[in-house]
């Protein structure tokens, strides 16, 4: 198999598919219809799947050429500068693997879905043409081999987010999103591109698998210390996954088409974050204060936005949030060390999260674009595919065994009890609790009770095509099966064990000797008895409000409880209003910076273009002062020559001297 | 003291200050008068304090043969002739432009101011 | 009677006396030139001025030339000046019309190079010799006619120009009347 022919088509398919469809894409659609310009984007999408599966199955096994280091593709040298030299390469391990699997699956399924999706749409032409750019810069970000490369994948993924998230650029609201995404995602970027230029400070290559090495190396002795490396680097992928304060574009980011939320906002793109870490891992690892910090802030985020999707009505809302919260997950992972379940989950989550996104773009589409959950219920017997898929990716999330979402959540909050960290685990099993019931309210306002839909639209409730059900089913498989087939031993599975050359280093840097036993008993038992029963915990209690089948929302109790005391009112109002951070925001730098940047702008004006056309305005003036010697009278002149004269002579006179 | 200026018609000093106050009344009168007709006059006093300084020089510096004495006199007379031609253009031009500007002075002919 | 050589009580010669007589007249008569309201009178002060000058002339031993200030000067440019004057009268303008608005610039500097030039006159070592001699005409016509023909071609070339371009740019426009 001449895998280094195979793997450069990877991303090149994408990029051909973008080219094609933007040059033609739009003639096409005009003349042929909405198919003919549909067949070149998701067909190669397709031949993508097929090719990146080729590649995964030995990549994963450690097969050869990949070993247990992964396979190097060199294509060219991309900046021959001496001292700079960067080469255009690409690098499959386990890890690439993995990410490609859930890349081009979800990438593919999202690509097919799409053709019902956008079959109403003008500018189909335009969605897919931008997809397959995102598709290119995704796998560019997941396949290169030097950060500088990754770099420029990471840019091109916020680019393609902008352009997909502000697809409906004439919607005012949708437009400001796309722009809020890509300046948040910028700020981020800045301390990621600081990152790489430390790194290559450190280490003068800017290749991550001989830097990494070099930095672990170095050690103590490194010019910019490595805590600082670290923390650089997670700022990008704060920035691009959405992590606290970073986190306010990923909300608004829902203005896009619930295709894009699915393949961006849940599975991909967000996640990058999450790889970028797993990929630097030995620098992390060697610089545990950043990873403390990593862990902080994702824990935070996760119990920060669980506690926002508790009162949020417009469906993706909800689901946006829960993103972030699983997200928080993944970096709590990482940030305790436990770089497999993070992988692990975020598989995982990017079926089940891309399950649950697409199925509610089901039901927004049968309820003829309605996205508040209060006009929806009782539609679990009209829209039965969705519901049923839906429901599915609801237990999953959920944490229930024995689907995907208990595997990796009980992996994550089992590492980190084992290896110390305990007020993750502690934060962790509440925000398990949490998960459960706002995914179970979401099920209960869209799904069961009594129909609240407007009665002008309730007739034409129907179920979706086929190309929107069948990726819907077809991501309820891994959903369910994932975790029994790469997860088990629990700690010790399939998965872990292909992902454990990547982060043999790390494990040796941390040397962690996890807890064995808790009070006599084995401690994994009573780990995932803590947390199955906080799930159901979480669980029942919604069920309790918000109903299955055909029972009520109990919204008057709902109401009660929102309501008891002082504490409570004020809780739901913060979590309604996601903690007032857009408007901390926008007082900071909106106000405060508009200010100074009102201050500068005036002194740019006043001061420094005054002393240029100072400048000016002198010498004008001056020339215009002279200018009244010029009399146009021959006396004036004359006058002139006459004291020039006396001078010269006079001079003359008196400097040459007097020969007596 | 008056016995001091015994000779003075024989001292070339007294000739050449002569010439030089006759230029520098000249000159004032150039720069002063505002009648056109006057600065040209002015400018006559000016040519004759030259001519004068000239056969001061002839007189007292040259006189070693009478060839060289004759120098300073045909210096003298050709400035004259010059002198006497440029007058005419000039005094023909006065008159040419009083007829356009129907003024002798010098302060309205300032067409070629800024 | 012979004249005594020097004069009785002022102690100077009767050359010097007269010298001095002629210089006089010759400075009063240019400060009239120049400071005269009436501009006829400034020309008249003018023939006069001419007239001492040609005086001097003759003291310094140059008869010809003295003679030739008399015919140009006084016969031809004042007469010439004095029908300009005609020619251009205006209303004798009030003594404010008399001097440019630059008089006073003017007349310091006037006084600042008639200082200088004495100053480098009385500081010059001047090659000189006491007695003089009187140019003759003989010498003069030598010297005019052999010796300097070229300027004199083109000094009368100068003066055709000269009468030509005078009565050109004098000479009135057609149908234009004065």
């Amino acid at each position: 198999m001449p895998y280094d022919m195979l793997i450069p088509l990877i991303p090149l398919l994408p990029i051909l598919g973008f080219a094609f469809t933007a040059l033609f894409g739009r003639r096409l659609q005009l003349k042929f219809g909405r198919t003919a310009a549909e067949i070149v984007p998701v067909g190669l999408i397709v031949a993508v799947w097929v090719i990146a599966m080729i590649v995964v199955v030995p990549a994963l096994g450690h097969a050869e050429p990949f070993g247990e280091k992964g396979l190097d593709v060199h294509l060219w040298t991309w900046i021959p500068a001496g001292k700079l030299t960067v080469e255009m390469g690409f690098h499959v391990d386990a890890l690439t693997a993995c990410l490609l699997i859930v890349v081009t699956t979800i990438g593919m399924l999202v690509h097919i879905y799409s053709i019902g999706y956008m079959a109403h749409d003008k500018a189909t032409w335009r969605f897919f043409a931008y997809l397959n750019l995102f598709m290119f810069s995704m796998l560019i970000l997941v396949l290169a081999n030097n950060w500088l490369l990754v770099f420029g994948g990471w840019e091109l993924v916020g680019l393609s987010s902008y352009s997909l998230i502000g697809f409906w650029y004439h919607k005012r609201s949708a437009a400001l999103a796309a722009k809020k995404a890509f300046i948040v995602n910028r700020v981020g970027d800045v301390g990621f591109a600081l990152g790489i230029m430390a790194i290559f400070v450190n280490t003068g290559t800017l290749n991550i698998a001989e830097s990494l090495r070099l930095l672990v190396e170095h050690g103590v002795h490194n010019t910019i210390p490595l805590t600082v490396v670290a923390l650089l680097v997670f700022c990008g992928a704060m920035g691009k996954s959405a992590q606290f304060p970073l986190h306010v574009w990923l909300p608004d980011a829902m203005e896009g088409p619930t295709p894009v939320s699915a393949l961006i906002h849940a599975a991909t793109m967000v996640n990058a974050g999450v790889y970028l870490v797993a990929r630097a891992n030995p620098l992390f690892s060697s610089a545990q204060d950043a990873m403390v910090v990593v862990a902080g802030i994702g824990i935070f985020t996760a119990i920060l936005a669980a506690s926002i999707a508790f009162t949020q009505t417009d469906i993706k809302r909800v689901l946006a949030f829960s993103t972030l919260s699983q997200l928080g997950y993944m970096f709590a992972a990482l940030g305790v060390g436990a770089y497999g379940a993070a992988i692990f989950h975020l598989m995982s989550h990017g079926f089940f999260k891309g399950l649950l996104f697409l199925g509610s773009g089901s039901v927004i589409h049968s309820v003829d674009g309605e996205q508040d959950m209060n006009r929806m219920g009782g539609l679990w017997r009209k829209i039965p595919i969705t519901h049923a898929t839906m429901l599915i990716g609801t237990i999953a999330i959920a944490g229930i065994p024995p689907l995907a979402g208990f595997f990796s959540k009980d992996e994550i909050l089992g590492e980190a009890f084992k290896s110390g960290f305990y007020w993750v685990w502690i934060i962790g099993v509440v925000v398990a609790v949490m998960t459960a019931f706002y995914m179970w309210r979401l099920m209960g306002k869209t799904f069961y009770g009594e129909s609240r839909v407007d009665p002008a639209v309730a007739p034409h409730v129907h179920e979706s095509a086929w190309q929107m059900t069948l990726p819907l089913i077809l991501l309820s498989i891994p959903s369910i099966l994932l975790g029994l087939l790469v997860g088990l031993p629990l700690g010790n599975g399939l998965l872990v064990g292909w992902l454990k050359p990547i982060f043999a280093e790390s494990e040796e840097i941390l040397a962690r000797t996890p807890t064995e036993s808790l009070f006599g008993l084995p401690v994994d038992a009573v780990l995932i008895v803590i947390s199955v029963a906080a799930a159901l915990a979480g669980l029942l209690s919604a069920l309790y409000l918000f109903g299955v089948g055909s029972r009520k929302v109990k919204q008057d109790k709902v109401d009660a409880i929102s309501s008891t005391n002082g504490a409570t009112r004020f809780l739901y109002r913060a979590s309604l209003n996601k903690w007032w951070f857009d408007e901390l925001n926008d007082l900071l730098f909106i106000r405060i910076g508009g200010r100074v940047a009102a201050f500068l702008w005036w002194f740019d004006r006043t001061i420094v273009d005054g002393t240029v056309n100072g400048v000016g305005t002198v010498v004008k003036d001056a020339g215009g002062g002279l200018r009244g010697i010029q009399t146009g009278r021959v006396q004036n002149y004359a006058l002139g020559i006459a004291i020039g004269l006396i001078v010269m002579a006079g001079s003359f006179l008196l400097i040459v001297g007097q020969p007596r | 003291m008056l016995s001091a200026l015994n000779l003075i018609s024989q001292n070339l000093n007294a000739y050449l200050i002569l010439a030089g106050i006759l230029f520098a009344i000249g000159t004032f009168g150039f720069l002063a008068r505002r009648n056109a007709i006057a600065m040209l006059m002015s400018i006559e006093l000016m040519l004759n304090a030259v001519n004068l300084a000239f056969i001061a020089f002839g007189a007292f510096v040259y006189s070693a043969d009478a060839h060289h004495a004759a120098q300073a006199s045909t210096i003298a007379l050709i400035v004259m002739a010059a002198a006497a031609a440029e007058a005419t253009v000039g005094l023909a031009i006065v008159i040419a432009i009083y007829r356009n500007k129907k003024t002798p002075l010098v302060d309205e002919y300032d067409a070629m101011k800024r | 009677m012979t004249l005594p050589e020097t004069i009785p009580f002022l102690g100077f010669g009767w050359n010097d006396l007269l010298f001095m007589m002629l210089g006089t007249v010759m400075v009063i008569a240019a400060l009239a030139v120049v400071l005269q309201k009436d501009i006829i009178r400034s020309g008249l002060a003018m023939i006069i001025c001419f007239a001492a000058l040609a005086g001097i002339y003759v003291i310094a031993g140059t008869p010809v030339v003295a003679a030739a200030e008399v015919l140009v000067y006084i016969g031809a440019i004042s007469v010439l000046v004095l029908f300009a004057i005609m020619l251009t009268q205006s209303k004798a303008p009030p003594r404010a019309l008399v001097f440019q608005t630059q008089v006073v610039p003017a007349a310091i500097a006037s006084v600042i190079l008639a200082v200088l030039i004495g100053l480098v006159v009385v500081s010059t070592n001047w090659p000189q010799q006491v007695t003089t001699q009187v140019a003759a005409a003989t010498e003069i016509a030598k010297a005019l006619f052999r010796d300097y023909t070229l300027p004199f071609e083109v000094v009368s070339v100068l003066l055709l120009a000269a009468v030509v371009g005078g009565v050109f740019l004098a000479k009135r426009e057609r149908g234009e009347t004065d």
